[in-house]
C-alpha cells in the first residue's frame, strides 16, 4: 500500500505543469535551482568564518544559537506563505480500502520533501561539519538533531496552525506584529530576546539529556497535526470556499460606461481583483515600486545613467512586464466568449492599452518622491512612462499573442509556474533592451538629459500614433486567433 | 440563412469533419446528432469562426463568417464552459453580454425576468461567481445569455445534457416558442434522440465527419434514429 501511495506521490509530482513545460525552461529552472544550492552550501560552510570576521572574540556556535530564535519566527511566518496542505489530494482516495490514519500519514510525508525543509538543511549541515574545528563532535550532533527536530516542528506547527486557523493573512499578521514588536523592544533594550535564545539553545548543547524536549515537541506537532487531519479527512473540510460576489463599485460602474471598451476594461479589472494569481501580479508591481530605494540613496547610482534607466523602467513598467506576458493567457479559460461574440479585437486591445496606461501612469505618480533624490530621475521616470506606454505597451501586446498559454486563474502565484513558456522569457527581452536601443546613441554623443529626450519623444510618437497599432494588432490577431483558441481549449 | 460549402476539418491525418453541402434556411430547426467524436462541436466551432476549415467555408446571409463579422450582431451561441467568464456573477455576465449587443442595463434586466423559473431560484442575486455554479446551472446561464439578445440564428452544444428534467422540459418549451414566434433559426447538437426529435424539424445524424442521415422529423424519426444507433 505504502509502495503504490509513494508511486501516486511520484506521479503527481512529476505531472505537475512545471515540469511539462519545454526542455528550455527545465533548464533555466534546473540552473536556478542549482544556483541557489550552491549559494546555500557556501554560506553553511563559511558561516562560522565570516561570523568570526563580524563577531569577534565570541564562538560562532553561540553567536548562532542568539539568532536561533529570530530564525525561527520568520520560517513559521514564510511558511504560512509558501506551504500548502493539499488536503484535496487524496480525495480520490477517500472512498477507496484504504485506512484514513494511512491517508493522514501520507498527507503529512508529502509535506517533508518541500523547499522550505530542504534548503535550511543545506547550511545547517555545513555549519554542524564545521563545528568540529571549535569543540568535540559530540556538540555538532546534539546541535544538528535539535535543529532538525526543531524544523520539522515548524513545519507541522505551520500546517496545523494554517488548517486550524484558516484566515492566513491574519494570522501571518499576528505572527508578523509579534516578532516586530520583539525587535522594537530589542531596540530599545527592553527585552533582548536574543540573550534567552543563547541560553536556551545553549542549555541544550551543555546538557544533552535536553535534547529530549525538542524531540519531543517535534513529536507533538506531529500528532497534533495528525488529530487536526485525521478529522477534516470528509469531504466538507475539503470543497474550496466559495468566494461571495460583491456588488459592482460605482467607479467599475463609471468605467462601463465609456462604451466597449470600457467594459472589457471593467472586464479586465474583475479579473485583475477576483483572482489569486492577478492580484499577486498587483501586489508584485506595488512592491517594485520600492525598488529604487536599494539604489538611490547611493550617490554612485544615481549617478549611474544606465542604471537608472533600468531601474525606472522597471518600477514603472513592473505591471507591464508581469501583466503583459500573460496577456491573453489571463483569459484563456474564457477566450473562445470574446471570439463567438460581438467584440471587435481592435477594442479588445484598446481595453488592455488603457489598462497599461492607467496603471504606468499611476506608477510614475508613485514614483514621484523619488525627485528626493535627484531631479534627473523625475525626468528619466517620465520619459520612461511616455516610453512604456507608446512603445512597450505594443510591443507586449504584439508578443502576448505568440505561443500564449492558458493561465490557471485560481491557482497563488508564489512560486507558481503554470503558463510559463520560453516565449515568456523571451517577451521581456525586446521590453528591456529597446530602451536602450533609443537611449545609447543619445547619451554616449550627447548628453543623458538628449536620452531622456529621445526616449519620451519616442513614446509620445507611438502614443499619438496608438490607433495605428491598434488597427494593426486587430489585423493580427484575427490572423492568429485560431492558433491561440485550439491551444487555449487544451487541457494543461 | 446558413450554407456549408464542401467544408473539411483535418487534425494531421485525421479528418474530423467533412461536410459537402448542407444548406439551413430561415427559421428552421436543425438537429445535430452523433456518437462521441463525431465532429459535433468541431462543425458548431466552424460555424462559428472559432477553428479555421482546412477547406470550404461558412456563409451565414450569404457572407462568409471568416470575412467578415456581421454574423455576430445575430448570432446568439453556447457550445461550452469556454464560452462562460467564471470570475463574473451569473448578473455580471449577462450584463455584458447584453452590452456586447448595445442593451442597457434596464432591458437586460427585463430581459432576464422570464428567466426567473427555467432559473429557478438558484442563479440570479445568489452572490455566487460562475465558476462556483455546478455544471447544470452554468449551463443554463450560458443558454440564457445566448438567448439575451434575442438572435436570429442559435447555437447550442449539447443544451440538454447536464439539465435537471423539469429544466429539460421547460427548455424544450422554450426553443419551441421562439421558433414559432421569432422563427428563429436553431442549431442543436444532442446525445438525446428523444429531445432532438420533439424539438427538431430536420435532424442530421453525423458519423466520423460524415452526413451519412438527413431527415425531415416525422412520427417514426425517433425509432429510425434508434434503430441506427442501435449496436
Amino acid at each position: 500500500m505504502i509502495g503504490k501511495l509513494s508511486s501516486l506521490r511520484w506521479k503527481e509530482t512529476w505531472r505537475t505543469s512545471v515540469w511539462q513545460q519545454n526542455l528550455i525552461v527545465n533548464i533555466i529552472l534546473g540552473f536556478f535551482m542549482v544556483y541557489m544550492m550552491a549559494n546555500l552550501l557556501l554560506v553553511g560552510f563559511f558561516l562560522d568564518d565570516m561570523l568570526i570576521k563580524v563577531v569577534p572574540n565570541t564562538s560562532p556556535m553561540a553567536v548562532v544559537n542568539r539568532y536561533l530564535i529570530y530564525y525561527f519566527g520568520i520560517d513559521l511566518i514564510l511558511r504560512f506563505y509558501f506551504q500548502n496542505m493539499p488536503l484535496i489530494s487524496v480525495q480520490p482516495l477517500l472512498h477507496l480500502p484504504i485506512r484514513k490514519n494511512r491517508l493522514v500519514t501520507y498527507l503529512l510525508n508529502k509535506t517533508l520533501p518541500h523547499p522550505n525543509n530542504l534548503a535550511p538543511l543545506f547550511i545547517i549541515i555545513p555549519f554542524a561539519l564545521e563545528w568540529e574545528d571549535y569543540a568535540p563532535a559530540s556538540e555538532s550532533i546534539i546541535w544538528l538533531v535539535m535543529m532538525l527536530a526543531l524544523t520539522l516542528t515548524s513545519n507541522f506547527f505551520s500546517i496545523g496552525l494554517k488548517k486550524q486557523m484558516g484566515a492566513k493573512n491574519k494570522t501571518a499578521a499576528i505572527l508578523g506584529a509579534a516578532f516586530l514588536l520583539s525587535l522594537i523592544l530589542d531596540y530599545f533594550g527592553l527585552f533582548d530576546l536574543s540573550v534567552y535564545s543563547e541560553i536556551i539553545f545553549s542549555a541544550v548543547i551543555d546538557n544533552p539529556l535536553l535534547l529530549a524536549v525538542p524531540i519531543l515537541i517535534a513529536i507533538g506537532a506531529y500528532s497534533w497535526c495528525f488529530r487536526l487531519f485525521r478529522q477534516a479527512l470528509s469531504l466538507d473540510h475539503m470543497e474550496i470556499k466559495s468566494q461571495k460576489a460583491s456588488a459592482e463599485s460605482n467607479q467599475i460602474q463609471a468605467i462601463r460606461r465609456l462604451g466597449t471598451w470600457g467594459e472589457l476594461l471593467a472586464l479586465e479589472l474583475k479579473l485583475i481583483w477576483r483572482n489569486k494569481r492577478t492580484k499577486s501580479v498587483i501586489w508584485m508591481s506595488a512592491f517594485f515600486l520600492l525598488y529604487g530605494l536599494i539604489f538611490f540613496p547611493q550617490q554612485s547610482y544615481v549617478d549611474n545613467d544606465f542604471m537608472i534607466i533600468l531601474v525606472v523602467m522597471l518600477m514603472n513598467g513592473m505591471f507591464l512586464l508581469n501583466y503583459g506576458q500573460f496577456l491573453l493567457g489571463w483569459q484563456g479559460n474564457h477566450f473562445d466568449a470574446l471570439l463567438a461574440n460581438n467584440i471587435r479585437f481592435k477594442t479588445y486591445y484598446k481595453a488592455k492599452f488603457m489598462l497599461f496606461l492607467t496603471v504606468t501612469a499611476v506608477s510614475f505618480v508613485l514614483t514621484l518622491p523619488y525627485g528626493y533624490f535627484g531631479m534627473h530621475l523625475v525626468w528619466a521616470s517620465f520619459a520612461m512612462m511616455l516610453f512604456n506606454i507608446g512603445v512597450n505597451s505594443f510591443v507586449i501586446m504584439f508578443f502576448g499573442s505568440f505561443n500564449p498559454k492558458r493561465i490557471d486563474l485560481s491557482q497563488s502565484s508564489v512560486m507558481n509556474w503554470q503558463g510559463v513558456g520560453a516565449s515568456q522569457f523571451l517577451v521581456s527581452i525586446p521590453i528591456m533592451v529597446l530602451p536602450f536601443v533609443i537611449y545609447t546613441p543619445f547619451a554616449l554623443f550627447g548628453t543623458p538629459e538628449m536620452g531622456y529626450i529621445a526616449l519620451g519623444v519616442t513614446g509620445a510618437i507611438g502614443l499619438a500614433l496608438h490607433n495605428v497599432w491598434l488597427n494593426l494588432l486587430e489585423k493580427w490577431l484575427q490572423i492568429r486567433k485560431y492558433d491561440i483558441a485550439e491551444r487555449f481549449r487544451q487541457p494543461d | 440563412m446558413i450554407e456549408i460549402k464542401n467544408i473539411r476539418k483535418n487534425y494531421g491525418d485525421f479528418t474530423a469533419v467533412d461536410v459537402a453541402e448542407l444548406k439551413i434556411p430561415k427559421g428552421e430547426s436543425f438537429g445535430l446528432v452523433g456518437n462521441n467524436g463525431a465532429g459535433k462541436t468541431t462543425l458548431f466551432r466552424m460555424l462559428l469562426d472559432l477553428i479555421k476549415p482546412t477547406e470550404g467555408e461558412v456563409l451565414i446571409k450569404e457572407t462568409a463568417v471568416h470575412l467578415s463579422e456581421d454574423w455576430k450582431q445575430y448570432t446568439g451561441s453556447y457550445l461550452d464552459e469556454g464560452f462562460l467568464i467564471g470570475y463574473l456573477s451569473p448578473e455580471e455576465y449577462l450584463h455584458f453580454i447584453g452590452s456586447l449587443h448595445g442593451l442597457s442595463q434596464g432591458e437586460v434586466t427585463e430581459r432576464i425576468l422570464p428567466y426567473a423559473e427555467f432559473f429557478n431560484g438558484e442563479i440570479l442575486g445568489n452572490k455566487k461567481f460562475i465558476r462556483d455554479l455546478s455544471k447544470g446551472n452554468q449551463k443554463k446561464v450560458g443558454i440564457a445569455a445566448a438567448l439575451l439578445s434575442e438572435p436570429e440564428v442559435l447555437i447550442l452544444d449539447e443544451p440538454f445534457a447536464n439539465l435537471d428534467p423539469s429544466t429539460q422540459i421547460r427548455l424544450k418549451n422554450l426553443l419551441r416558442q421562439l421558433k414559432e414566434e421569432k422563427q428563429m433559426t436553431m442549431l442543436i447538437s444532442s446525445h438525446d434522440l428523444n429531445h432532438v426529435t420533439e424539438v427538431c424539424e430536420r435532424v442530421v445524424v453525423l458519423e466520423k465527419g460524415l452526413v451519412v442521415h438527413d431527415i425531415k422529423t416525422h412520427d417514426d424519426t425517433l425509432k429510425e434514429l434508434e434503430e441506427y444507433f442501435a449496436v
